[in-house]
């Protein structure tokens, strides 16, 4: 299992998966789901490396070396930190 | 005494709830001014209170003497420029209590000329003929602000070779023994909406022959055509099915309309529909689609035993399958919609979607999206920044602005005012601007012997405030302060 901690709430989710569901229930808010609106970007502390590269949604929307999006990202395994 | 009470707020953290999108305002300086005090109601309701050149600000003065718009005895401006409250129609003769006429209010400027549109019911001189006022028994009426400003018993009228400029929008026509005028209705039209383009005016609309049929929505042109003394053709924009008649798919009711694009072109609103089921109903966001070369005359006025029927060309589309609530309002360039719906706790927040989008799009881009996250969620005072940048609402008492541009500020949201204090604000409405929002507020006020007066049943007056930024920025730029997590 891989780990999400957003805002120091930390949520399993499988190897592999989207990290929506966990960061939804941690607090994270979505606008569109889609990757078009950028209401759920949030801040990768450490672990970048673990998540897989980024959609062209999130290519599209113009984020800092350190940002993602919650609604976008895929963790691959290990453990992620991050802010909202 | 007045300059006394311009106050200003600085916000401080105001904002810092448990919801981190709800970012706070360092040394965010608001100034918050009451602009009115005299010993009546000011009532903004939902409707465009500012002037084009944003000089004077619409006002009436329901919930004074009597509950709602039936006892409203003024329309009014106040000049922004001084503070003086204008009045620029009130009818000669007024009934009050039971039966109250004429009942005037909801007055909306004109974008595009100096005008107010308004709420008129039936003059006291027709009442034995049409009754008192009631939904289905109004008119739209119209005052062009030209003329002088004159001083009478101690407040100012605006008045044109003597006379208040009162003009008639539409025609009331109610007979059983033939068909309705064509171009008049038959019932009373509500909320009057000018389009930006100032020729359409969008209203709600409550028939008076077939009671048996909810409110739906309407829209007049001026025009040749138009029955005198009616400066405009009327005609419904939907056609609804009597109460408790409507089949799976078919409105029984439209209401909560508002203009989405500048040219009036579309105009969407809440429309109650019966599910599939046959037998439950639900309210959901609609468009009514009607090109310029609608020709308006097409629209049938019906009879006593027959509804209008919208005109030839007017086409309804659906936008969400799910609970929709109003009054929606089109963004300024036109391309969204915002309304409100529960989020998934149920919680009632802003909602916007494409002008030509659905929540059944498969492009995302043309599905509904969530914009804002509020703790005590909103179901009032829906404004687009007349940017397009922000949208205003209503929650837990306070004025609260969220961001809409793409990228890491969407969905941020500042408090303006206070919240979680009980006081009732409502009816906001941004300057043509941008740099100022007029919004209502019960308010303590004193008459000039200095004595605290009240309405008529025992609530303080409404009177109108402004909130204006200490420097020269929109207000949609308050949402900077939120770029640094």
């Amino acid at each position: 299992m891989a780990c999400i901690v957003i805002d120091g709430v930390a949520m399993e989710v499988a190897d592999g998966s989207p990290i929506i569901d966990a960061c939804e229930e941690a607090g994270v808010t979505f606008g569109c789901r889609a990757g078009l609106c950028g209401s759920c970007v949030i801040v990768i502390e450490s672990g970048m490396e673990n998540l897989e590269a980024m959609t062209p949604e999130e290519e599209n929307m113009g984020l800092a070396e350190n940002q993602r999006l919650a609604c976008q990202a895929v963790i691959r395994s290990g453990t992620v930190v991050a802010s909202y | 005494m007045r300059a006394s009470s311009l106050l200003f707020i600085t916000l401080l953290m105001v904002g810092c709830v448990s919801n981190s999108r709800i970012c706070t305002v360092d040394k965010t300086i608001l100034r918050d001014t009451q602009i009115t005090f005299d010993a009546k109601s000011h009532s903004l309701d939902n409707n465009d209170n500012f002037s084009s050149d944003g000089k004077y600000l619409c006002y009436d003065t329901r919930e004074s003497t009597g509950p709602g718009i039936e006892h409203g005895f003024s329309i009014e401006v106040v000049d922004l420029t001084d503070n003086r409250c204008i009045v620029v129609y009130a009818p000669d003769e007024i009934l009050t209590g039971a039966t109250p006429a004429p009942g005037i209010g909801a007055v909306s400027f004109s974008q595009a000329a100096p005008e107010v549109s308004f709420i008129h019911g039936p003059p006291v001189q027709e009442t034995k003929e049409r009754g008192f006022y009631g939904k289905p028994n109004r008119n739209g009426a119209c005052v062009r602000l030209s003329g002088e400003v004159v001083e009478r018993n101690g407040s100012f009228h605006m008045l044109k070779d003597g006379e208040y400029n009162l003009s008639w929008l539409d025609k009331r026509d109610v007979h059983t023994d033939r068909d309705t005028e064509p171009g008049a209705h038959r019932g009373g039209t509500h909320r009057h909406e000018f389009c930006m383009k100032g020729d359409r005016i969008g209203f709600t609309y409550d028939d008076f022959l077939l009671p048996q049929y909810d409110r739906t929505i309407g829209y007049m042109e001026p025009g040749p055509n138009a029955p005198a003394p009616a400066s405009h053709y009327f005609a419904v924009l939907v056609a609804v099915a009597p109460m408790g008649q409507a089949k799976p798919g078919e409105l029984e009711k439209a209401y909560g309309d508002a203009w989405v694009d500048p040219e009036g072109t579309m105009r969407a609103f809440i429309g109650k529909i019966r599910k599939e089921n046959g037998v439950d109903y639900e309210e959901s966001l609609f468009v009514a689609d009607m090109p310029r070369n609608v020709d308006i005359t097409t629209a049938d006025a019906g009879s006593a035993s027959r509804y209008p029927a919208p005109p030839k060309g007017i086409t309804i589309r659906r936008l969400t399958s799910t609970t929709a609530l109003g009054i929606v309002r089109g963004a300024p360039d036109g391309k969204h919609i915002a309304y409100y719906a529960p989020d998934k706790s149920g919680v009632n927040q802003v909602f916007m979607i494409d002008a030509h989008g659905s929540d059944q799009a498969e492009d995302p881009a043309l599905r509904p999206v969530q914009v804002t996250s509020l703790k005590k969620g909103t179901k009032d005072g829906l404004r687009w920044t007349p940017d397009g940048k922000a949208i205003l609402c209503i929650s837990d008492d306070g004025l609260v602005l969220t961001s809409v541009v793409p990228g890491e500020q969407f969905g941020k949201s500042v408090f303006l005012t206070e919240y979680g204090d009980g006081v009732n604000r409502h009816a906001p409405v941004f300057s043509p601007d941008g740099r100022k929002i007029a919004y209502n507020r019960p308010t303590a006020t004193f008459d000039t012997s200095g004595n605290r007066v009240k309405a008529y049943n025992g609530s303080d007056y409404v009177q109108i405030f402004m909130l204006e930024l200490a420097d020269k920025n929109v207000f949609s730029s308050l949402l900077d302060c939120c770029a640094n997590k």
